[in-house]
């Protein structure tokens, strides 16, 4: 893995942690969904720190080049966020479904 | 034998033309029949003029803010069942495709302690006369009461019939969860897969007067799949 994109790895997932954690800390994201958030960054960041892993992985599952692994890990991650934001959706869905109908219940009574 | 208190659960969405006429036919009934029946009609979130229709006439009816599918609907009439007592609720068709003189023999089963929930079916008795619907859709209900079988070992014939009671003890069961879209074939597995009793009694449908299906052709593909991953994925708690 060339030095460069080392680097702008090990970079960017420093930002984004502490990008993460300051919207925790001033209460824009919740600590319950910056979980996943975090161990995305940390993901990357362990691609960063350990390049030979990177090696012995890329070989083992057949990517020409090492940096096709990192796109292939960053969309293995975007998945598993774009599920879990679905997952999130439908609890809210059927929590606001439930809202709507005690609330009609209650205008009714009125 | 205590008398039980039974209530019709009528979800309308744009049924102005039809749902005055639905509301009188039941009042009509009251007259003569010995076991008289409350009605509560779900307005769910109607663009027409069901909402005012039913307030001038005085009709008992909760209005949804916000328009939820006829799921949604008829779990509102569940709920409003439960919190005001009710032993029996019956899901009932505001577009006159239901006819009240029904209800007796559905109920029946459930007064009998013979069943938690039975559905009023087109197609228990073959000679009965009627509206049965459309080649393709009995096609489609054939093949949605197989998988149903496939799943629980009970046959279930008319699947998608919108006219059923149920007891408190489903209604609690359906509280907490009942479909969204297309909930008829997918809650009777539940609670077939909860050990609830289902059954079946033979009715006869008019043909919709005014008013579309619920279901429209080009959304059967969707329709099937959706319903039979539901059927197949379905959990008992018990």
């Amino acid at each position: 893995m060339s030095k460069s994109l080392v680097i702008s790895l090990v970079v960017f997932s420093i930002v984004w942690i502490i990008i993460i954690l300051r919207l925790v800390r001033n209460g824009k994201l919740s600590i319950k969904y910056s979980m996943i958030w975090l161990f995305v960054s940390l993901v990357l960041l362990i691609v960063g720190v350990f390049p030979k892993l990177m090696d012995l992985i890329s070989n083992f599952f057949g990517f020409l080049t090492i940096s096709n692994l990192v796109i292939g890990i960053i969309l293995t991650l975007l998945l598993l966020l774009t599920l879990v934001l679905t997952m999130i959706v439908t609890n809210q869905k059927s929590q606001i479904n439930n809202l709507i109908q005690e609330v009609s219940m209650l205008k009714k009574d009125k | 034998m205590e008398k039980k208190k039974i209530i019709l659960v009528i979800p309308a969405y744009n049924e102005e033309e039809s749902i005055l006429k639905t509301y009188q036919g039941v009042e009509e009934y009251n007259k003569t029949a010995k076991e008289k029946l409350d009605v509560i009609v779900i307005n769910d979130g109607s663009k027409d003029k069901t909402k005012e229709i039913l307030e001038k006439n005085n009709i008992p009816h909760i209005n949804l803010i916000c328009n939820l599918g006829i799921g949604g609907a008829v779990q509102t009439g569940y709920k409003y069942a439960l919190e005001n007592n009710y032993d029996i609720a019956i899901q009932y068709d505001g577009d006159g495709q239901h006819d009240v003189n029904y209800v007796g023999d559905i109920v029946k089963p459930i007064e009998n302690n013979e069943a938690n929930m039975v559905i009023g079916s087109r197609f228990v008795q073959k000679d009965k006369e009627g509206f049965k619907s459309s080649k393709a859709r009995r096609i489609g209900i054939n093949v949605i009461s197989f998988f149903i079988k496939l799943k629980t070992r009970k046959k279930i014939y008319d699947v998608t019939s919108g006219f059923r009671a149920i007891d408190r003890s489903l209604m609690e069961l359906f509280k907490n969860y009942y479909p969204v879209e297309y909930p008829e074939p997918i809650s009777t597995v539940n609670a077939l897969k909860n050990n609830y009793k289902v059954s079946e009694v033979p009715v006869v449908m008019k043909e919709r007067e005014k008013g579309k299906s619920s279901i429209s052709s080009w959304k059967n593909v969707y329709y099937m799949i959706n319903v039979i991953l539901s059927i197949m994925l379905m959990k008992g708690n018990k």
